[in-house]
């Protein structure tokens, strides 16, 4: 999983150096855009054992098409009087957006697109301390510790408005269609949540991100 | 212009669907243990008629002092296994009459919701059981869940009944 990321990395370093020797509308400057997402910082206000990072890079590969890779982890805890849960992981996301908001000036970088995306994750999933009650008295069980993968594709949409104030700084949301294609099913024990995606409750989802970010511009 | 209408208004409506999507069931529902429900038969002229038996007493074996069912009139009984067991024993007090009943079983477990926890469920193997006033046990479902489903027939003798 880790020799993926490396190579996806390291192949759309390589794209942007390229693409950014060729002959390019120079109308508006090119920048490798960083940003953090939000909403694993809000998600843990709802359920504290859920501590995760998020981030995403973008670049204008070509006129209003971006190519795109997010990434992150997630440390799940669960800690209920009847077990523990612990799951955590890495996650990376690779895709493509497409912006169709025309430029009103020559300046304006804001975009509203749509894109697709693959997703990726390798975690891992334990429980110990499981204890049933009922008539017959109390018993115990563990499942001891699995490393698991998961995939899945997206269908975004979204906002990025760069702040009038503040140049090269952008907010935004991100709308999520995800679909899950791999990694729920387990002969031991379903996980809970897949880090990137979410619940694996529902093989078909929605979600939102949104997040602050700040676009290193490259000299013209 | 359009980003600025755009913005606050669908930040605005995303945040709520987003609130909405975090669906905090702090609640477990009530029916999270699975159980064997077994309803009583007898045979009357060939046909298959539905009983309340009268009265019962059923235990765990070894739980003689921790009744589930106590002196009941009841057309059925709702038993809970031993998770993780291979086996649970019942004990039936019917009237003057004592049977015992033994299931066999595999136990498999899964985890329900963050709140409900883990559950055991149940795949019935065998079942086996005196013949005082029992006719015949038959397993017409052995898949035992959280849902209320039917399970088990149980044809009491019809005379030894009254």
């Amino acid at each position: 999983m880790k020799s993926i990321i490396r190579y996806l990395l390291s192949s759309f370093l390589l794209f942007i150096v390229v693409t950014g020797n060729a002959q390019e509308d120079n109308s508006l400057k090119k920048g490798l855009r960083i940003g953090i997402d939000l909403s694993p910082i809000v998600l843990m206000g709802f359920d504290p054992g859920r501590v995760g990072v998020a981030i995403a890079m973008d670049y204008e590969f070509k006129k209003n098409f971006f190519g795109v890779i997010e990434g992150g982890w997630l440390d799940y805890n669960i800690d209920h009087p009847d077990y523990n849960y612990q799951l955590n992981g890495i996650y990376a996301l690779v895709g493509t957006d497409y912006n169709f908001l025309k430029q009103e000036s020559r300046v304006d970088h804001d975009i509203f697109f749509v894109g697709i995306r693959y997703g990726a994750s390798s975690f891992q999933q334990q429980t110990d301390n499981i204890t049933y009650t009922n008539y017959w008295g109390t018993f115990e069980d563990t499942y001891e510790s699995q490393h698991l993968f998961g995939q899945w594709a997206e269908i975004t949409g979204g906002l990025k408005v760069e702040l009038y104030f503040a140049k090269n700084v952008f907010i935004g949301w991100t709308l999520r269609a995800k679909i899950l294609i791999s990694g729920k099913n387990n002969d031991i024990l379903q996980p809970y949540v897949i880090p990137g995606y979410g619940n694996t409750e529902k093989n078909l989802k929605f979600g939102l991100s949104w997040f602050v970010a700040y676009r290193i511009p490259f000299k013209e | 212009m359009i980003k600025l209408f755009l913005n606050p208004f669908i930040a605005f409506l995303l945040i709520m669907v987003m609130v909405s999507s975090c669906q905090t069931n702090s609640q477990c529902e009530n029916s999270t243990e699975s159980l064997v429900k077994i309803n009583f038969y007898v045979m009357e002229d060939d046909l298959e008629s539905a009983v309340f038996v009268e009265p019962i007493s059923v235990y765990g074996l070894g739980h003689k002092d921790s009744l589930l069912y106590e002196n009941d009139s009841i057309s059925y009984v709702l038993l809970p296994l031993m998770p993780n067991g291979e086996t649970s024993e019942f004990v039936f007090e019917i009237g003057s009459y004592t049977e015992n009943i033994l299931f066999t079983y595999k136990t498999s477990t899964y985890f329900e919701s963050k709140d409900c926890g883990f559950i055991a469920n149940y795949e019935i193997e065998s079942v086996s059981y005196s013949s005082n006033i029992i006719d015949t046990v038959i397993i017409i479902n052995n898949e035992i869940t959280v849902e209320d489903e039917d399970h088990v027939k149980l044809f009491f003798i019809n005379n030894n009944l009254k």
